[in-house]
């Protein structure tokens, strides 16, 4: 989406930048890994709910958030109407409104340019393009952001055209990939003290809430934590 | 079917977008005020946090925690991690333990 930029009329790109494209990408693979089996078993649950090979691979295309396309779909097996699916899915799409935000000084070109590119934010992407002193990479961000794209919408594809039932990736222990992975991402940003707090504080709450049959709610009180960290550091 | 599926495709599809270009479609060629930096700074700790948490016990079929092999394969690549394994070896580390677990329980 960004190919204008590697055209070998123009100077070679200094290595920094090739050296992010690659580390990008690198990063993305294993989660794309565990993405595209739940890509699979969303598309044999979108496939069950009546959207066809075509609406399932679009939504996965052009939405690219499995939590919410699940609860979107899941909302139409059990009987509800669109509307309610459609409340669904964007609730819990809430969370990109901070990483947009907190992204955005990454990004370059016009106000649409960035709200595309914006697109590509997941949790993967955002965390591989996050650097310890606060900052983003968008290449990091772009190139993570493609690979897991491709990895999400061809999953999907072949779970809505394919002969499964369902993908069980609890047989594989693909489900224990993602907190691995988050927690090696969340390693580099432990550097000072009250980072360290700020975290722990955060995965205490998440635990409560997770208890509690909340752990949705997280997500916001991380922002409030951020909020009082921020706050007190003045 | 109805046209449902659609209905839901189409408003989803506008919503997300709406909500990811959020900071772009607001913000337009405005600065974003000086706070920003280090709010972003503890963000992303405590976003991560949670996701490390709510990937490890929470189950999207369940309500509240679940304990399950994930922790064992969890503790199995924190192992690797220290040790200074690589990150696909920690990844398979965490898959294979995981898959063990349950493979004899």
């Amino acid at each position: 989406m960004t190919g204008t930029e590697s055209e070998p009329t123009r100077p070679a790109p200094p290595t920094g930048r090739r050296e992010a494209w690659a580390a990008g990408a690198r990063a993305a693979v294993p989660f794309t890994v565990a993405i595209f089996a739940f890509g699979i078993s969303f598309g044999v649950l979108a496939k069950g709910a009546g959207f066809g090979a075509i609406g399932a691979t679009s939504m996965s295309g052009l939405v690219f958030v499995g939590s919410s396309q699940f609860a979107a779909v899941s909302v139409i097996v059990n009987g509800g109407g669109w509307a309610a699916a459609a409340v669904a899915g964007t609730l819990l799409n809430l969370r990109y409104l901070v990483m947009g935000f907190a992204i955005l000084p990454a990004l370059r070109g016009g106000r649409a340019r960035r709200a595309v590119e914006s697109q590509l934010v997941i949790e993967e992407s955002w965390a591989i393009a996050s650097d310890a002193d606060g900052r983003f990479d968008r290449i990091r961000l772009l190139s993570s952001g493609v690979v897991l794209w491709l990895g999400w919408v061809l999953g999907t594809l072949l779970g809505a055209i394919g002969p499964f039932k369902a993908v069980d990736v609890l047989n594989y222990g693909l489900d224990a990939v993602s907190p691995v992975l988050f927690f090696l991402l969340l390693a580099p940003h432990l550097g000072t003290a009250r980072k360290r707090t700020a975290a722990a504080t955060a995965a205490v709450c998440a635990a409560a809430l997770t208890a509690a049959g909340l752990p949705d709610a997280a997500i916001a009180v991380a922002c409030l934590i951020a909020v009082a960290w921020t706050a007190k550091s003045r | 079917m109805s046209n449902d599926p659609w209905i839901v495709v189409g408003a989803l599809v506008v919503t997300t977008f709406l909500i990811k270009g959020a900071g772009s479609l607001v913000m337009g060629d405005r600065e974003l005020p000086g706070w920003f930096p280090r709010f972003v700074e503890y963000l992303t700790p405590a976003l991560l946090a949670v996701l490390v948490v709510t990937q490890l016990v929470g189950s999207a079929g369940a309500h509240g925690m679940t304990f399950d092999a994930r922790l064992a394969g969890f503790a199995g690549a924190l192992v690797a991690w220290r040790l200074k394994a690589p990150v696909p070896l920690v990844v398979l580390v965490a898959a294979v333990i995981t898959a063990l677990v349950r493979a004899l329980s």
